[in-house]
């Protein structure tokens, strides 16, 4: 090409070219927008007020937008209760998960022994068990462990269930520190914990916090063991307050969009904050398996 | 754990240590000792992950097998009535109606969000400007909590107030704004577009990572040769993507196996039994109509058609170990 000579079609040539790209440009911006607009509707009618829905309704150009709704709903759907509960097990869970998985990490990925392939299968079975099929025998077992009336009956099988995604992610860290420094640690005369501990972990300290950001998203999220575990309302976590509240809005629309938006709130600020992370800690979980 | 202690219960009360030192192996018998010990390293640190997840996942599991052979409703002691409840599942038209939904599920989910998604990342790669913000809208709708996501699409799909009826009604077609949630025609096509919606993040995310591991001067090659670019993505990118459709293909067959949130959230099930899932109807029986024993049954289906594709996912992926 570059060796044409210039003719007046090159002028025109660019042209096209400009035309295509801002049509590109405009497409991208229209299929992005369709895509987000449920969520857009949703800020809407969170943003107007209850009987502008009613009357003029949703597909109406908005009259009067307000933060009104938003008090109300806080206030009358115990919003800080689910919050709290959220992020207490959130606290204890994540952390606990990710030293037990970082744990049984390290001798799937650099000790050699008989049954290292078999128990990395047994581990990562787990990423196929539906959670649902356990939970009545479960349910029977943390009872008979007195954890039946409390939020902390959640943080056993949390951990248990976390635990396949978690030692996958965290040995694919470790496989890729390189052996020599293991080799170089043991010649010292370090022991394994030590190895573990020292040399390796602050290698892996960037999957770590991947992980953490992944494992915190999956914690606030997790639905089915909490809404069949948790006895009393008291210790509801956020999903199934969102579920709450839509028994309790049913007719009040404005109220019910303004909780919905407080309750995915946390988690479309932390997905921008840590966006980078978080995607990379999905891609090396599936790739480095 | 006594240094002593370890090999008498290992094997055979310090023959093979005293064989072994006779042999050379060892100086000494405590250097023998001190090796068995080394062994058991590796068990020491995989030992809390072990109990745990055998306690709390794979345990429950046998308990629900044992479920599914009794008539157990909760109360009382359950009686072992062997494969009736698996023999009542393929009798039962609302739980023929829940493994027929399971399948469309799954089916949908492999196929359309993978598509969409790899088309979006082959789209992505290559604009550089646009790569992040649109990877950013695309993936959001994958970390809300599902309920949430839910109840976003329930107040689109409202019958008298939604935005949907309400944009039907003002382009004149207002007379055939459907119940979409409440009736039996449109319940299952709406969820399942709701679902299409939380999925696609997913595989487009991985296509992106594994399109990075495509070497340029691939295309590069094939261009002097003058491949087309229908060429390039059919048989270099397609191809160099391998590992990565096995990956995706796997995970969205697992979890769409599993979906329950959202259609809780969203129809429960209904109208009638109409968008049912094992998963749903597992629930719905178990924790609802007290039929625990047939609700283990309808639970272990569900599992074993998970495992039949977890189990060959698994070994491929430990294939080098």
């Amino acid at each position: 090409m570059s060796e044409m000579p210039r003719t007046p079609a090159a002028p025109a040539r660019k042209a096209i070219r400009m035309t295509m790209r801002i049509v590109r440009g405009a497409i991208v911006i229209v299929v992005c927008f369709l895509f987000m607009f449920p969520l857009l509707i949703v800020l809407l009618t969170a943003l107007q007020p209850e009987g502008d829905i009613l009357n003029r309704g949703i597909a109406a150009v908005p009259e009067h937008l307000t933060l009104d709704n938003f008090p109300g709903t806080w206030n009358d759907g115990a919003l800080s209760s689910y919050y709290r509960n959220s992020m207490l097990i959130l606290c204890v869970k994540v952390p606990l998960g990710i030293l037990i998985s970082t744990l049984a990490a390290y001798p799937i990925a650099h000790l050699r022994y008989r049954l290292r392939r078999p128990i990395f299968v047994l581990l990562l079975l787990g990423l196929g068990f539906p959670v649902i099929v356990a939970l009545y025998p479960l349910l029977q077992l943390l009872r008979q462990m007195g954890l039946g009336g409390s939020l902390w009956v959640l943080l056993p099988p949390y951990i248990a269930f976390g635990i396949p995604f978690e030692v996958l992610v965290m040995r694919g860290a470790f496989a890729s520190v390189p052996y020599e420094m293991i080799e170089a640690g043991r010649v010292d005369g370090a022991s394994e914990f030590r190895i573990w501990a020292r040399l390796c972990l602050p290698l892996v300290l960037p999957a770590v916090a991947s992980l953490a950001i992944l494992d915190a998203v999956s914690t606030w999220n997790e639905f089915v063991m909490a809404l069949i575990l948790i006895a009393n309302q008291s210790d509801q976590t956020l999903p199934l307050g969102l579920l709450n509240l839509q028994g309790q809005f049913t007719s009040n629309y404005s109220e019910l969009a303004s909780g919905i938006i407080l309750g995915i709130l946390p988690m479309v600020v932390l997905f921008l904050v840590a966006r980078r992370w978080l995607v990379r800690g999905i891609a090396t979980g599936a790739v480095k398996g | 754990m006594g240094a002593d202690k370890a090999p008498l219960k290992l094997n055979d009360g310090g023959e093979q240590a005293k064989a072994a030192t006779r042999r050379g192996l060892f100086h000494e018998e405590g250097r023998y000792y001190r090796w068995v010990l080394g062994k058991l390293v590796p068990y020491g640190f995989l030992a809390p992950a072990l109990v745990i997840y055998i306690a709390f996942l794979i345990v429950p599991f046998f308990g629900t097998a044992f479920y599914s052979l009794t008539d157990y409703t909760g109360l009382g002691t359950p009686h072992f009535i062997g494969m009736s409840n698996y023999s009542a599942f393929f009798g039962d038209g609302a739980t023929l109606s829940a493994f027929r939904n399971t399948i469309i599920w799954t089916v949908t989910m492999v196929t359309v969000p993978t598509v969409l998604g790899l088309l979006l990342a082959n789209f992505l790669r290559g604009s550089g400007r646009w790569q992040g913000p649109v990877q950013a809208v695309f993936y959001l709708p994958a970390v809300l909590p599902m309920v949430g996501v839910a109840l976003v699409w329930n107040w689109l799909y409202n019958p008298q107030f939604g935005f949907l009826n309400a944009f039907l009604g003002a382009i004149g077609l207002g007379s055939l704004a459907p119940d979409w949630l409440g009736s039996t025609n449109t319940a299952e096509p709406a969820l399942l577009v709701a679902g299409i919606w939380v999925s696609i993040g997913f595989p487009m995310v991985l296509y992106l990572a594994g399109l990075q591991t495509i070497s340029p001067e691939l295309y590069e090659a094939a261009r002097v040769d003058g491949a087309s670019r229908w060429d390039l993505f059919w048989h270099i990118t397609l191809p160099g993507l391998r590992e990565m459709h096995i990956v995706i293909i796997a995970l969205e067959m697992i979890s769409s196996l599993q979906v329950f949130a959202l259609i809780y959230a969203m129809t429960d099930g209904g109208p009638g039994n109409a968008t049912q899932v094992l998963g749903t109807w597992m629930y719905a029986n178990t924790f609802g109509f007290n039929k625990v024993g047939y609700g283990s049954a309808i639970g272990i289906v569900l599992t074993v058609m998970a495992m039949s594709v977890t189990v060959p996912y698994v070994l491929w992926m430990t294939r080098h170990e």
